[in-house]
């Protein structure tokens, strides 16, 4: 074997710590900074630590913790108390549509918080569809801490369902059917063995859910303000934003929310490391035998009708109706309704078009720088013994626990120093370093992932038939990770292109993503024209990565 | 069906000796027949193998019986009672009282030995205290108590499945099914784990179900054997019974009795297809195809014996060498022989009287 092989990892190596460590390591080190040394904006070390006896004695600091918290909190009991009776029907009994109720289970990922919220809003304020509909409205509880864990939950327990019912279907076939031979009743074979052997699976899912709600922007916003309900994520957008700009406090705010996060996030991963019973045996599972639901057909079917109704009927029924609307004082009359609101996107209104031109743009050049820089990233960490390996797997890991408005905060804080010769700052180059800073897990979980099982031995075949490292990754690794990675690239370009609160954040003047552009007409300009561009964006980034992904499997089936 | 004790006319009466009972069992699923009308029976205190090559249906008939499938049609005798009816009731498997043994273990992870095995026991109500000491005893037979509070994780896969086995019979529940229970484990535990299974039977006087691919063990266990194929089942007996007279070519086949080949009557007897003259023509009435069993064979001069054949290869075999045998007409078979031999060596066979099996292709069955 040729010695340049080495050289070209190492090469390879620095270059992907390099990169990490700018868009990564520096704006987080510059939040540490900020947080220790309130003085730093100015260039000086000075005091350090002294405004933190101000911020805990002033309240907002414990406060905004113990509302995170209590955000946090709520919204995994409320998940869980829907999700496990959900998917334990799902999984065990003959449920009439299983495969419908899983697809519009799925909705809700496709529906962002906060544009789920404003369509909530919609439906439940003064004069809103509901009370259009049926005479009363509920913005007391909608605008209440119960009402914000609510729209919370709606948007997040899909992801205890799907991991419960999968869980649940795996340990019901096996293990709960020798308990009833053993005499266990259906009732007894569930609450002794498959749900204590769904545990690990079960606290993963709502340690997920946890870091989703204490790291939601748009709906604590939009929800909690109006009562004066101050959440870490809020109470950082604050510091930044509004007058008096108070650095130190949003960088040792952030500090607390990193902390949540990564608590959470280190908790699930070693629940998932240490994996689930279901694969403890190594064979695949058989599905359970499945129960009848007999006179109970109804009334579960009722269940699930409701919940997928509240999940996702309700925000894009809201969201449509909006967009539909000529205006919202007309109410809900055929005469009111028509398309202007969408010809207005195509139009440019408010710069409607050139906010979804942008959004998708940026999406697309995030989509793939992350996916490059996760997959070297990947590789690196998983197929070099280079020396540097210990600090890009903690680069790596970082952006698992920084929501949105914590990476905006330090990409202000360093790339604002007044010292820079140049600086992306107040140009759209800000949204994609902010943008490939939140997704870079995605790509370097999913190819991670699947290089964990391409065997070594592949390479090792390609070494020896005379390829170089570097040839050996394009000729033969990245062929085997592409699919992995597509999925990866198509997540990140969802979430990039209706980002809210970073990009809310960095925005440079005179420009608009989509999550600004429906934010800022539902604040203050046409709230149908926002739904409009709220209702395209969810077809759009439905529609778009299916078709990416019919096209590839037509693709590879034809190869 | 040979061999088979009580017929179909007996009816449901005979259910009543019976621990296990099929009447006219067929199940499908997803479209395709797994089971084709079984009828078995099983009497209190005897040991009956279910035999076959994967995707046969024994596990298929295991689940009826447990209860973790429900028939299509044909009735399900469990304990003397109707458990089962195709297209009707269905007892749940707890109300049946089994025990059962899967094969890849299934102990549940997240409890104790101990929580495993006195499971059965916690659903029949029974109070700790005697839960305990009866947990101990079944912990002990299997030569594990000093394991009860340890996790199955850190059990090897003998001792797993030894706290199975103590699991299934800790509730005394008359009827053991026993789900290929030793397929995971390796040869020398397997044969250990057979002598002790056999050892736990005769002490507890066991009725058992024990399904299993590997004939050494349903022989060893089972009172009878029943071998299985495509849904059907092909021939019920004991085992020296099967190993005898088989049924069928596919049972001979299956149990690897000896080489099946083609035969015609003549005027002069019964020949090899294009070959020698093997039995005089009263030998059989009518057949198509013969079993030549190995255990008849053995060797002589040229031109002494039976007939006479030439060595293709042999291969040492550890406690013998088999030997392929090439006799006129292009027919082989095989015949373990004391000391190699080299290729195109000639020798005579000698057959016993009455050894050969003759079968009518028609029927597929023995005559």
């Amino acid at each position: 074997m040729r010695l340049r092989g080495g050289t070209e990892q190492a090469v390879l190596a620095a270059l992907t710590a390099l990169a990490l460590a700018i868009f990564v390591g520096l704006p987080f080190v510059f939040i540490l900074l900020q947080a220790i040394f309130p003085r730093i904006g100015a260039g000086s070390f000075k005091d350090p630590f002294a405004h933190f006896a101000g911020l805990v004695s002033a309240g907002d600091l414990p406060i905004e913790t113990a509302n995170s918290l209590l955000l946090g909190v709520g919204t995994v009991a409320l998940s869980a108390v829907l999700a496990i009776p959900l998917a334990a029907l799902r999984a065990l009994t003959r449920l009439p549509g299983a495969v419908l109720w899983d697809l519009l289970f799925l909705l809700p990922f496709m529906v962002p918080p906060y544009i789920a919220s404003l369509g909530w809003i919609l439906t439940l304020q003064p004069a809103g569809y509901m009370q259009q509909l049926c005479g009363v409205n509920l913005a007391w509880f909608l605008f209440s801490v119960p009402g914000i864990v609510f729209v919370l939950t709606m948007n997040t327990f899909p992801v205890v369902y799907f991991a419960l019912s999968r869980s649940f279907t795996a340990i019901g076939g096996r293990y709960a059917e020798v308990s009833r031979v053993a005499g266990a009743t259906p009732l007894r074979a569930f609450i002794r063995v498959t749900l204590p052997l769904s545990w690990p699976s079960l606290a993963a899912s709502l340690l997920l859910v946890f870091a989703m709600a204490i790291e939601e922007y748009g709906t604590p916003a939009v929800l909690g303000t109006r009562i004066g309900f101050r959440v870490l994520v809020t109470g950082i957008d604050g510091s930044i934003s509004d007058w008096p700009v108070d650095l130190p406090k949003a960088a040792l705010l952030s500090l607390v929310l990193v902390g949540l996060a990564t608590l959470a996030f280190f908790l699930q991963r070693r629940l998932l490391v240490r994996r689930g019973y279901e694969t403890a045996t190594g064979r695949a599972a058989a599905a359970p035998p499945r129960a009848p639901l007999g006179r109970w057909r109804w009334p579960v079917l009722a269940g699930f009708a409701i919940v997928a109704f509240l999940a996702s009927g309700v925000p894009l029924l809201a969201i449509l109706a909006t967009a539909l609307s000529r205006t919202i004082s007309g109410g809900l009359v055929p005469a009111n309704l028509g398309l202007q609101n969408f010809r207005a996107i195509v139009a440019n209104s408010s710069g409607a078009f050139s906010a979804l031109v942008t959004s998708l743009g940026l999406a697309l050049i995030t989509a793939l720088s992350a996916g490059l820089l996760g997959t070297l990233t990947a590789y690196v960490a998983s197929r070099t013994n280079a020396r540097l390996r210990g600090f890009i797997e903690l680069m790596a890991a970082l952006p698992n626990a920084a929501p949105g408005v914590v990476v905006a905060l330090g990409l202000i804080l360093l790339w604002n120093q007044p010292a820079l010769p140049v600086t992306p700052y107040n140009t759209l180059a800000i949204l994609l370093l902010a943008y490939v800073f939140l997704l870079l897990p995605q790509p370097v979980r999913f190819t991670t992932a699947a290089l964990h099982q391409i065997g070594p031995s592949l390479e090792a075949a390609a070494r020896v038939s005379g390829a170089s490292a570097v040839r050996t990754l394009g000729r033969v690794l990245l062929p085997l990770l592409l699919p992995n990675l597509l999925a990866a690239m198509l997540l990140s370009f969802v979430v990039a292109s209706r980002e809210l609160v970073a990009s809310l954040l960095v925005l440079p003047v005179g420009r608009q993503t989509i999550g600004t552009f429906i934010w800022s007409q539902f604040d203050q300009g046409s709230v149908g024209l926002g739904m409009a561009m709220a209702f395209v964006t969810i077809v759009v980034t439905t529609l778009l990565p299916l078709t990416v992904l019919i096209v590839a499997r037509r693709a590879e089936a034809a190869l | 069906m040979r061999d088979v004790q009580g017929g179909a006319g007996q009816g449901s009466a005979a259910a009543e000796a019976s621990a296990v009972r099929l009447e006219g069992v067929g199940l499908s699923l997803g479209g395709t027949e797994v089971l084709k009308g079984i009828d078995l029976e099983l009497p209190r205190g005897q040991v009956l193998a279910l035999l076959g090559p994967s995707g046969c249906g024994k596990t298929t008939v295991l689940r009826l019986v447990a209860g973790l499938l429900a028939p299509g049609r044909g009735r399900v005798f469990v304990h003397s009672r109707l458990a089962a009816e195709g297209g009707g009731r269905c007892l749940p498997p707890e109300e049946r009282a089994l025990g059962m043994v899967f094969q890849d273990y299934a102990l549940w992870p997240h409890m104790t030995v101990a929580g495993n095995v006195g499971f059965p026991l916690e659903m029949q109500r029974v109070p700790v205290a005697l839960r305990r000491e009866r947990v101990g005893a079944a912990l002990a037979r299997v030569g594990l108590a000093k394991f009860a509070e340890r996790r199955p994780a850190e059990l090897s896969g003998g001792q797993q499945q030894r706290v199975a086995i103590a699991r299934a019979i800790v509730g005394e529940p008359g009827i053991v099914l026993f789900d290929e229970p030793l397929s995971n484990l390796d040869r020398e535990l397997r044969e250990t784990m057979v002598e002790e299974i056999a050892g736990l039977v005769a002490e507890l006087g066991l009725t058992a179900l024990y399904v299993t691919h590997d004939q050494s063990e349903a022989f060893s266990l089972a009172d009878k054997v029943a071998v299985m194929r495509g849904g059907l089942i092909e021939q019920i007996a004991a085992p020296e019974v099967l190993v005898d007279r088989p049924a069928s070519v596919a049972v001979a086949d299956f149990l690897r009795l000896g080489a099946v080949l083609p035969v015609e009557g003549g005027a002069d007897g019964w020949r090899l297809k294009g070959g020698p003259i093997i039995a005089p023509l009263r030998a059989a009435a009518k057949a198509e195809q013969v079993l030549i069993p190995s255990r008849g064979l053995g060797l002589c001069a040229p031109g002494e014996g039976w007939l006479d054949a030439s060595v293709v290869r042999t291969l040492f075999r550890g406690d013998g060498h088999l030997a392929t045998l090439q006799l006129d007409g292009g027919h082989r078979l095989q015949a373990t022989v004391p000391e190699r031999l080299h290729p195109g060596t000639k020798l005579g066979l000698r057959l016993a009287d009455d050894a050969l099996r003759w079968f009518s292709s028609q029927s597929d069955r023995g005559v």
